[in-house]
């Protein structure tokens, strides 16, 4: 599945580059003052300045930390100021792409004349986001119950308690013209194959998109394969999860923003792995797992074997099912092929009015949809009942995939097995299968 | 976007590279094809039912020139073009190397056309071959388009899938008469004989190992896997003779045209009957690696005799399978087809051992004269 | 991209080809059971039987349709049958086939041909001899369950587990193939309001050349087979007593080799006595010993009367040519017909009576 393919970096992004470049600090204090929240004002005459933007900036860290200091003493150079304010991580720059990104962040900028170019930026980011809480789509009775949240450091922090290794390594890089994304590339230096790491970062090097909002974006640019329908990112909000897989080797990629981490590379028998499995006695888990593979496999092929069987090899049905098959569809005008359509249209209509709608509404939805629709449709002798049951049971295996995405992807992929059973039975529904594990 | 190699010489890049352990599934899944499915009623013209030893003969001997085919490539630095090269001269090599291609597009050829007439018989009467084909051809243009990493893949999923039809063989033998097997020895040693070189038929399918030798890490240590791919396929075929054996007796057998899909009819589940409909369907998982295979072999032949890109080729031979599969019609001329694939592979097996001694020759004479 | 081509094509294609014939399961007539008689101008007279299953809420109703023609050789019944359907015929879930004993003793070779030619077959399905006209069976309603397919299907099916042989269609065609051996089938005969197994009958080739009725035919299953279960009623004295077998097996010996044959066929059966009507004794071991010695004595003339039988018609049901030709190494068919009827079989009963139930 890992295969090596760079994309082609373009020169239009160098040419934008260059012109920020030329802009100067004045210009972009201008343009920054357009803004109601930028902040500036002058201290000790008309010679030392602050910019903040006052949204994005921590106001206790300039009230306790910097302007006491400011206000008290004049300063001659911005290193003299640095050494005097109990702040870390200050820098003294002229670059002002480095300037407008940090201020941007939230970064207090000290300017000493009016004219200068060069400035002190003092962080106090300040960000808002929530706290850790327990995870929702990956949800386990047993085991750890943090979540990722939207804040990266957040999240990183919550690898790296779990794993306090000096080996531990965090490579970050800025995606996204606009957005400017940070994006962390992390991995057990040591266990981890190199080349892996080569590739991810280099193709997330390549990546040129205006907006990085979520994980997600990543996932769909730097795959191998963007037809296969199957997810090639293991995508988790489970902090152990993610140790778990760095500990074999894998790659983990987070999003600033994303309260979700791919691990890659992945094989197809890890997207259906809860995290339950591993807190489980071995015997449980293996018969859980089991019993998920199943469920899946039920769910992509059952619909499919119904109209195959129905339509080309009744034979195949024994015959005190016969009966219960053939007085079931004896009232039904369409042929299975139309009925299983639209019965599986019907589950799907449900299922994205569900996730649309606020949670509580939801799930009045999909009782009513469930329930009232589909003894309506039978009574009404538009789909068989024994229909109705598998394409339920169905929908309900599908959910029983531990990982989101994969769900999405048999939800899709049943759709052209129908089409194949219906066209040639059974060889049908094999020839999807094959075209399947090909991709 | 071609991801098949394109290098002329033998610097195949790594990610191309199978493992050895691989051979095992490729050889394997090679060898087992439409062929068991009703294999059982050649052998057992031949030589009632003392044929399970005619197959037994036959796997030895298929080790043995398993055993040659690895003696001359390990030497020979390459495959069968580049020793046809090194043996023949230039254009008698590539003459005999496109046979080869020929020959391998001779049996995708004939395991297309017999699944067709499976289907056809016992599922579709109604099937129009075209269309069905067409659907076939392009899974396996994008199959065989994909490299041997997928091919590989394939041939591994169609053993797992091919497994559980395995087991299905509880029932017939639950059915059986098992005294049917004794009388052992019962048939003259010309008898057995003949239904040896029947059985031999069976194997046909490693000789791609001489194709697809150069691609294999570390060759040396696949041979052992090439050996249990061979005796695990002997097995298989030995089981299912045997249980045919218990569940029909010699006469029957000897009219019965598809003993294996015959067995499974008595597959009773409490949800589903007739499981040779099933069956069938997944043996499409079984045969695409013969058909894929072959059609790798067939065009890497061209490609490296020529040096054109295999696409190219893979597209013509498609073609040149695809009208006359489409309009032939009818057992005989499937027969017929089928003993012409056969006579061929036998020829072909026996050409290996020729090949060999000639190659030994070859390599002391230019030994000679270097010296 | 390749994926993307391929799809489209993929779905166009299948959208341009929905031209291969199909027919929804409830669309088809799905015979069930059919049976042949003796025609009245032709060859034969078939009776198909199709269950109409009622509409989802009245599934108990289950109505039958039957339909009759005539015809020179099966598909041509069939083809004569799908004249009066309405829907097209399925012969595909055919469970249960039944042929008259006066056709079958004309010969039935070329039915059976059919049977194992045609893929559709199921090769569970159960075949019988009707003693009388197969389609008066057919025709008729039994009480005991909805269909009559499904009354045949299990009278037959169950009582393989009890004194009758297991015959479907793969055993009898494996007997009806194999050499030295010949085909039977159980015989059905048609009472008041019921249908009952009667006996067997038995096949030379593809013609019923003799019958036996039930009371023997836990006598042939013992010879011909291990089984568990079964009901013999044996005379004793002036009464009779029951034995309830528990497991009866069968072990057949050759001597002598091909020139002068002798089998030897041990039979041990295990069995319990829970009712003697007319016994007035005591049940206890000594009344056993007697008991035992006395069914020995039962089934030893029994047996030894039906190879008579066997030997007098020429058939092999017991399939000993078929033993003898796994045993020996230089057997030759016509040879061994030729010497069948002087064909020497000993046979050796063991009955044990193990229980006597709980009161004595």
């Amino acid at each position: 599945m890992w295969k090596w393919k760079r994309k082609e970096k373009s020169s239009t992004e160098q040419t934008q580059q260059k012109s920020n470049q030329k802009k100067s600090l004045t210009e972009f204090i201008q343009s920054l003052q357009k803004s109601e929240d930028f902040i500036r004002y002058s201290l000790g005459g008309e010679e030392c300045t602050v910019y903040y933007i006052k949204t994005m900036s921590d106001s206790k860290i300039l009230n306790r930390s910097v302007l006491p200091i400011l206000n008290d003493e004049t300063f001659q150079s911005l290193e003299g100021i640095k050494q005097h304010i109990p702040v870390e991580n200050m820098t003294v720059t002229e670059d002002i792409t480095l300037i407008q990104e940090k201020v941007m962040f939230g970064y207090i900028m000290v300017q000493l004349h009016h004219s200068a170019q060069e400035v002190l930026l003092i962080p106090a980011v300040s960000l808002e986001s929530r706290s850790v809480s327990i995870p929702e789509v990956e949800f386990s009775v047993v085991g750890p119950k943090e979540a990722f949240v939207e804040n990266i450091n957040t999240n990183i922090n919550l690898i790296r308690k779990r794993m306090p290794l000096p080996q531990l390594t965090i490579k970050e890089l800025k995606i996204g013209k606009v957005t400017k994304s940070r994006v962390a590339v992390i991995f057990l230096d040591g266990v981890v194959d190199p080349e892996n790491v080569e590739t991810v970062t280099q193709r997330l090097k390549d990546i040129e998109y205006d907006q990085i909002i979520d994980s997600s974006f990543i996932t769909q640019i730097i795959d191998d394969n963007s037809n296969s329908p199957f997810p090639q990112f293991l995508d988790t909000e489970r902090p152990d999860r993610v140790v778990s897989n760095l500990i074999e080797g894998k790659v983990a990629i987070m999003v600033d923003g994303a309260p979700h981490a791919l691990t890659c590379p992945t094989t197809v028998v890890e997207l259906f792995g809860a995290s339950d499995d591993y807190f489980l006695p071995w015997h449980l888990a293996t018969v859980f797992r089991l019993i998920r593979l199943f469920a899946v496999i039920f769910s992509v092929l059952s619909t499919p074997l119904y109209v195959a069987v129905l339509t080309y090899h009744h034979e195949m049905i024994p015959g005190e099912l016969m009966a219960t098959i053939v007085s079931s569809r004896s009232d039904i005008p369409f042929s299975p092929i139309l009925e299983v359509i639209v019965l599986e249209l019907t589950i799907e209509l449900l299922r994205e009015a569900g996730a649309r709608l606020p949670t509580k509404i939801g799930q009045t939805i999909g009782i009513v949809g469930g329930i009232v629709i589909g003894t309506a449709a039978v009574d009404a002798g538009l789909t068989s009942n024994v229909l109705l049951i598998i394409v339920a049971l169905s929908a309900l295996a599908s959910f029983t995939t531990p990982i989101y995405q994969i769900g999405n992807t048999i939800r899709l992929i049943r759709f052209p097995f129908i089409i194949g059973a219906q066209m040639w039975g059974l060889i049908g529904v094999s020839m999807c299968m094959v075209f399947l594990s090909a991709i | 976007m071609n991801r098949l190699n394109s290098t002329p010489g033998w610097n195949i890049p790594i990610n191309y590279l199978i493992t050895p352990m691989y051979v095992l599934f490729l050889i394997h899944s090679m060898q087992i094809g439409v062929g068991i499915l009703g294999f059982e009623k050649y052998l057992v013209e031949k030589a009632g039912y003392d044929a399970w030893i005619s197959l037994l003969i036959a796997g030895g001997f298929m080790h043995i020139i398993l055993w040659m085919i690895y003696r001359f490539l390990q030497n020979g630095g390459g495959d069968i073009v580049q020793i046809h090269k090194n043996v023949f001269g230039k254009y008698i090599g590539w003459f005999l190397s496109l046979v080869f291609s020929l020959y391998f597009l001779l049996l995708t050829f004939n395991v297309i056309i017999t699944f067709t007439e499976v289907i056809k018989v016992w599922v579709f009467p109604d099937l129009q071959v075209w269309i069905f084909l067409f659907f076939l051809l392009a899974l396996v243009y994008y199959l065989v388009s994909g490299g041997v990493r997928v091919i590989t893949g394939i041939c591994l999923i169609s053993v797992f899938i091919g497994l559980p039809l395995f087991l299905l063989k509880y029932f017939p033998v639950q059915a059986g008469h098992s005294m049917n097997v004794s009388p052992m020895i019962s048939h003259s040693v010309t008898d057995i004989l003949a239904a040896t070189k029947q059985s031999v038929l069976s194997f046909l399918g490693f000789e791609f190992l001489l194709i697809f030798y150069p691609f294999i890490k570390e060759p040396a240590k696949s041979k052992k896997w090439a050996h249990f791919a061979v005796f695990y396929t002997t097995m298989i075929y030995l089981i299912s003779l045997l249980v045919t054996f218990v569940y029909f007796n010699e006469k029957q057998l000897k009219q019965v045209v598809w003993g294996t899909i015959s067995t499974w009819k008595i597959v009773e589940l409490p949800f589903i009957e007739r499981f040779e409909y099933i069956g069938i369907a997944m043996w499409l998982y079984v045969i695409l690696p013969n058909i894929c295979l072959g059609l790798w072999g067939a065009t890497k032949i061209p490609k490296r005799v020529f040096n054109i890109k295999q696409k190219y080729v893979l597209i013509v031979f498609l073609l040149v399978i695809f009208f006359p599969a489409a309009m032939i019609d009818g057992r005989s001329v499937i027969n017929m087809v089928n003993n012409f694939s056969s006579q061929a592979g036998f020829y072909v097996l026996l050409y290996i051992p020729v090949l060999l001694v000639l190659k030994t020759i070859s390599d002391k004479v230019r030994k000679r004269r270097e010296g | 991209m390749k994926a993307k081509n391929f799809l489209v094509l993929l779905i166009s294609m299948s959208l341009l080809s929905g031209c291969m014939q199909h027919t929804s399961v409830e669309e088809n007539a799905i015979i069930q059971m059919a049976g042949y008689d003796k025609g009245e101008n032709k060859r034969i007279r078939g009776t198909m039987l199709i269950p109409q299953y009622g509409s989802s809420e009245s599934k108990s109703a289950t109505s039958e349709v039957y339909l009759t023609a005539n015809g020179d050789g099966v598909k041509e019944v069939e083809k004569e049958i799908q004249k009066q359907s309405s829907k097209p015929i399925s012969i595909g879930k055919l469970s249960v086939t039944l042929y008259s004993k006066e056709l079958a003793e004309g010969g039935i070779s070329d039915i059976i041909d059919i049977l194992s030619r045609d893929p559709r077959m199921s090769r569970n399905m159960y075949l019988g001899i009707v003693d009388g006209e197969a389609i008066d069976l057919i025709e008729s309603q039994y009480p005991q369950e909805d269909t009559t397919y499904k009354q045949l299907e299990d009278l037959i099916k169950n009582n393989a587990r009890f004194n009758f042989p297991m015959t479907n269609l793969h055993d009898f065609l494996y007997s009806y193939y194999a050499q030295g051996m010949d085909a039977f089938l159980p015989l059905i005969t048609k009472k008041e309001a019921n249908v009952e197994l009667s006996g067997l009958a038995f096949f030379k080739g593809g013609t019923v050349v003799s019958t036996i009725p039930d009371s023997n035919v836990f006598t042939y299953k013992m010879l011909n087979e291990n089984f568990k279960r079964g009901m013999q009623n044996i005379p004793y004295k002036d009464g009779t007593i029951m034995l309830d077998n528990i497991g009866s097996s069968v072990e057949y010996e050759l001597k002598n080799g091909l020139g002068e044959p002798k089998f030897d066929i041990r039979v041990n059966i295990k069995a319990e006595v829970n009712e003697m009507v007319g016994v007035d004794r005591e049940a206890n071991p000594s009344l056993m010993k007697e008991l035992e010695e006395v069914s020995v004595e039962f089934f030893e003339t029994n047996a030894n009367e039906l190879i008579q039988m066997f030997k007098e018609k020429e058939i092999d049901p017991l399939g000993l040519g078929n033993f003898a030709k796994t045993r020996k190494r230089d057997f030759d068919l016509t040879k061994w017909k030729d010497n069948y009827s002087d064909l020497k079989v000993n046979v050796k009963v063991n009955v044990e009576i193990t229980e006597y139930g709980i009161f004595s």
